[in-house]
């Protein structure tokens, strides 16, 4: 083929240019380290790239959110170790309190005990985090959760909102519990109420039904126990509305038959399902007194504590009240124990998710790395092996330019 | 006979001189662009008889001729349009991907940022340090689109700039070559047979030229003159006339400009897509790749607007007041009335109303409409979807007001005259790159908390609890409709009637478990409650007011999690996506402009080798021709001075 002078200048041109600029390519890729730097060199291994840097970033959201949580979540832990603490030193100062060995002195000395820890728990259940927002309060982080007013009776101020952080794809983590569910919504032991029947002719009365086993009674809420006169001198105690006969434990002779009418004496104690009756008047054939059990309802930690500081100074109690008012205090203190121990296990499993989800991410972190490296990132050897031969072509390039520029027959003629 | 003798070796020596001249013509222009080498065609004269035989009677020059081939010349024209075509795509489509696809100039850093910010101020939903941060964020955003947004549109105005600039050169070359026309006519014309070869390579290589800036036909007449032709027919060259061309603006879309060709007194538009050359592949670049990625782009702000004010307007702030606008508003009245063009042509009053709301980002189509009014009433309409194409709602639209929904976009007809022939273009997405801008500015009125809020009453004495209260539409309580606090009371534990903050009765009566989807309260509140457990007679729930509830954070993780949600295409394609389905499809055309450029460019390069192989010089060859010319010419020489010789000779012998 013929060949032209310039086509031959040009070609030779062309091919140093060609070399030149790939081996600036490689020169480029190896200076970014870099095999995909724009969406045109590998649409889809940019695209990929794409969504596994934003994974990435979400990832490192998700670590700093588990971070985040895990502090909260610590803090509420340690503060309901505090207060369980408090109510241990609480439960522990009710059961001294019970024993009929203590004088005015020691139980004052004991009520004040109680009055401090009191205060102390107040305090505690108003905890703050590390940024100043309430634990407790809900929604509500500015709002100290309890309040006492000026006639000393506490109240709940926050709400039952729990915040949540994003810990992964979809998952969210409470940080928190409702207070009020935590300290304020405890069962108050339930007070059995007697009452006369209006039909009645006689004045047979008890004084206020004292409850000895609270079990008992609750095993009987929502039913009636009823006391019926059948003569002016004997009574049978049933079980309504089934007529069940009900079993004596204290308060009649030994070897009573649960169903026997019971010989009345004014001013008799009896003692039957978990709870103690006094009788006293006159009572005529006919007559009958209800025991019922009264609704659940709830009472708050603190007003447990303060109304048991109260009832151990209280001079207007006799020993069978103030026992019951301290059972009752030891009941709630259980309560209170209780659910915040529910709230503790749920802590330990929420902490233990959270290190579950971050050695997760840890995990899906490096091998996003590793997917993202494959993807984007440069063989080196591969590149350095390919700049040394393009630096060989160019060279040699080079130089068959310099050898065949000198050909020209022209050179020959003289 | 001596002088036959003579003559002979005159022609010779006349001959091998102008062989000489044209060798010494192609070694001197050997590195001109576009020259064709030359060769003399040389013949036997004709024989003279002598007595019974033909005696030869010397050499003679026919023409002297250029060596090249009129096929080559056209397969260079053609590829040298194409190669400038897909360069101009090639290197406007480099630059655009690298600009998407840069983390520093793309939008993929500040849109994941942007929704992560979120997650980040949900842990301390009440510290105004994190919102200010959250601020940030959402600015950069903002600026991020604003900046492509300008960018695109810069680029866009650049192209339209360049096309009155290679209309002019167009003009310069198209007149240069009706001038060659002329001038080869009259030259080759006079009956010579002479070609004016200078000229004809001179006319090559500005065809060769024009062809490169736009596609040509090129057609040969009979008097050696070339026709050129623009855009399948037009004519550009006639002979020794030229017309002009021009760039204006497009009637339909006063953000392009088209060209356009002077045909006496009339002017004609060039359709933009097979104009070819640099112009064809400039108008490619801005019709196929930066008009589409602007209005894509806006599409994108246009979703993430709609979406991040709506669940940003159903939070409450720090200080208790529902949220405001998160970004403006991208349906405000100036914005809504951008969105439509009438065509220029239109006639007069050009007094019509129009607005276009941007309204259900899963709807959205990354295009631009066409309305055309095609008659005979008034109100007889076709609109066409621009994408793709299809005509995708046609009908009577009636009595202005009326309005037009298509594709998540309602096209308002306010008021005006509208007439059978009017044509209007509707730019839903265009605008908003540029006008994304924060409608929030203090940290405290970021609406990050919910409005709305769960209580059971505590002495409530089943198990039900409410797992969720949330507000879903804020217009019932903007309206009042929604008095809060609403009250659910169980009659039974599995009925339930609700009150409101006025004492009466919602709704009475309710089954429990609800059957409807908003849970326990009647949808039209805009309300979502949801209960679990068994609540028994007497058991009541509350939902309230969210006030200073300052820890909330349920509407920045809602807010945050707009974007991984599938809100866009029919629900198929997440907000943090979507900028990368935008560069894919430019990266695709870029790599696709680029196999199409190398291979543009191999053609070009292979049939220049065609080319120069034929009509290049060889200097070699030259040389090798020289001193065989010059041993030719040497030859004749001395067969004068034999002549010579001989008639001495003969004189002497005479002479004795």
């Amino acid at each position: 083929m013929r060949i032209s002078t310039m086509q031959f200048y040009a070609q030779a041109r062309n091919a140093i240019l060609d070399n030149q600029s790939k081996l600036l390519e490689t020169h480029d890729q190896l200076a970014t380290g870099k095999r995909v730097t724009q969406a045109g060199d590998d649409v889809v291994a940019f695209v990929a790239i794409q969504r596994l840097r934003a994974e990435e970033q979400s990832t490192q959201r998700y670590l700093d959110n588990i971070t985040a949580a895990r502090q909260r979540i610590s803090s509420e832990d340690t503060t309901l170790d505090q207060i369980t603490n408090s109510l241990q030193r609480v439960r522990e100062l009710a059961i001294q309190s019970e024993s009929g060995a203590l004088n005015t002195a020691d139980r004052a000395g004991i009520a004040s005990e109680l009055r401090a820890l009191r205060d102390q728990l107040l305090g505690q259940l108003n905890s703050r985090d590390g940024d100043g927002h309430y634990l407790f309060s809900g929604y509500q982080a500015n709002t100290a959760p309890f309040a006492r007013d000026a006639s000393g009776a506490f109240s709940f101020q926050g709400d039952e909102g729990i915040a949540e952080l994003t810990v992964a794809p979809g998952v969210t983590m409470p940080l928190g519990h409702d207070g009020r569910w935590l300290f304020v919504d405890l069962l108050a032991p339930r007070n059995v109420t007697a009452t006369a029947a209006a039909s009645n002719t006689g004045t047979v009365t008890t004084a206020q039904p004292i409850v000895t086993d609270q079990a008992q009674v609750d095993g009987w809420a929502g039913k009636s126990l009823s006391i019926d006169f059948t003569s002016a001198s004997q009574f049978v105690i049933t079980e309504q509305p089934a007529n069940i006969p009900v079993a004596i434990q204290k308060g009649v002779p030994a070897g009573y038959l649960p169903g026997t009418p019971i010989d009345y004496v004014a001013g008799m104690e009896l003692e039957f399902a978990g709870t103690q009756i006094k009788l006293s008047g006159a009572p005529q054939s006919g007559d009958r007194l209800t025991l019922t059990v009264a609704a659940a309802g709830r009472q708050d930690l603190l007003t447990s504590v303060d109304a048991l500081a109260r009832s151990i100074t209280d001079a207007s109690l006799n020993t069978a009240q103030r026992s019951e008012a301290i059972a009752d205090a030891i009941q709630q203190m259980d309560a209170s124990r209780d659910r915040i121990s529910q709230a503790r296990a749920q802590v330990g499993a929420r902490l233990n998710s959270l290190d579950a989800l971050e050695s997760n991410h840890q995990q899906s972190t490096l091998q996003t790395k590793e997917v993202l490296t494959n993807l984007e990132d440069l063989d080196f050897t591969e590149a350095i092996s390919r700049l040394s031969q393009q630096t060989a072509a160019l060279q040699a390039a080079q130089q068959s330019y310099a050898t065949l520029s000198r050909l020209s027959l022209f050179n020959l003629l003289s | 006979m001596a002088g036959d003798l003579l003559n002979i070796s005159l022609s010779g020596i006349q001959a091998n001189r102008l062989n000489l001249s044209v060798t010494g013509q192609n070694i001197s222009n050997a590195n001109v662009e576009g020259y064709s080498r030359q060769e003399a065609n040389l013949s036997t004269r004709p024989a003279q008889r002598d007595g019974s035989f033909f005696v030869g009677s010397g050499v003679t020059i026919d023409q002297v001729r250029r060596v090249a081939d009129q096929f080559l010349t056209r397969q260079i024209m053609l590829d040298s349009s194409q190669k400038q075509q897909t360069q101009a795509m090639q290197s406007g489509l480099d630059a655009l991907d690298k600009m998407l696809s840069s983390e520093n100039s793309g939008l993929t850093t500040d849109l994941n940022r942007f929704f992560l910010s979120f997650q980040a101020v949900a842990q301390s939903p009440s510290s105004v340090t994190a919102r200010e941060v959250l601020l940030g964020d959402a600015r950069g955003l903002a600026n991020r689109f604003q900046t492509l947004g300008g960018d695109l549109g810069q680029r866009i105005k650049d192209v339209n700039q360049q096309l009155d600039t290679l209309s002019g050169q167009i003009n310069e070359l198209s007149s240069a070559i009706a001038r060659l026309n002329i001038n080869i006519a009259v030259l080759s014309g006079n009956g010579s047979g002479a070609q004016p070869n200078d000229m004809l390579d001179q006319r090559d290589q500005l065809l060769r030229k024009l062809s490169e800036l736009v596609q040509i036909n090129t057609i040969s007449q009979s008097d050696g003159s070339i026709n050129v032709m623009l855009d399948k027919g037009s004519a550009l060259v006639v002979g020794g006339q030229a017309s002009s061309v021009s760039s204006g603006p497009d009637p339909n879309d006063n953000a392009r400009s088209l060209l356009y060709l002077q045909l006496g007194t009339q002017r004609q538009s060039l359709s933009s897509g097979s104009l070819g050359g640099q112009l064809g592949g400039l108008l490619d670049y801005r019709d196929q790749a930066l008009a589409p990625t602007l209005t894509e782009l806006g599409r994108i702000g246009g979703s993430i607007a709609l979406l991040v004010n709506q669940q940003h307007q159903l939070g409450v702030d720090l200080e208790g007041r529902m949220g405001g606008l998160f970004f403006a508003d991208p349906n405000s009245a100036t914005l809504a009335a951008q969105r439509v063009q009438p065509n220029l042509n239109n006639p007069p009053p050009k007094d019509q109303v129009m607005a276009v709301q941007l309204l259900d980002p899963a709807q959205f189509k990354s295009s631009d409409y066409k309305l055309d009014l095609i008659g005979p009433a008034n109100d007889q309409y076709t609109l066409t979807r621009l994408s793709d194409n299809v005509q995708i709602s046609s009908g009577n639209f009636g009595a202005l007001p009326a309005s037009i929904s298509v594709d998540g976009v309602q096209i308002d007809l306010t008021s005006g005259t509208f007439r059978a022939g009017d044509h209007y273009l509707i730019t839903p997405f265009r605008a908003v790159p540029n006008s994304m801008a924060m409608a929030v500015s203090r940290p405290q009125s970021l609406a990050l908390a919910q409005p709305v809020r769960g209580s059971a009453t505590l002495t409530n004495q089943g198990s039900g609890a409410l797992t969720t209260v949330e507000m879903t539409d804020r217009g019932p309580y903007d309206a009042s409709t929604l008095a809060l606090p609403l009250r659910i009371t169980f009659t039974s534990g599995t009925a339930y009637t609700v009150t409101d903050g006025n004492s009466a009765t919602v709704a009475a009566g309710l089954p429990y478990p609800p059957t409807g989807a908003s849970g326990m309260i009647p949808a039209a509140l805009g309300l979502k409650v949801t209960m679990s457990g068994s609540p028994v007679a007497g058991d009541s729930f509350t939902v309230q007011f969210n006030s200073q509830a300052v820890g909330d954070n349920r509407n920045a993780l809602a807010l945050g999690a707009l974007g991984n949600r599938p809100l866009l295409e029919q629900g198929t394609l997440a907000l943090i996506e979507s900028d990368r389905v935008m560069t894919g499809r430019v990266g695709t055309l870029a790599a696709r402009a680029k196999v199409a450029f190398d291979s543009a460019d191999a053609s070009l390069r292979q049939s220049q080798a065609q080319r120069d192989a034929m009509s290049g010089v060889n200097l070699d060859e030259e040389a090798a021709k020289m001193i065989e010319f010059q041993n030719s010419y040497n030859a004749s020489a001395r067969l004068i001075q034999v002549a010579s010789e001989l008639f001495d000779t003969l004189l002497n012998s005479v002479g004795r």
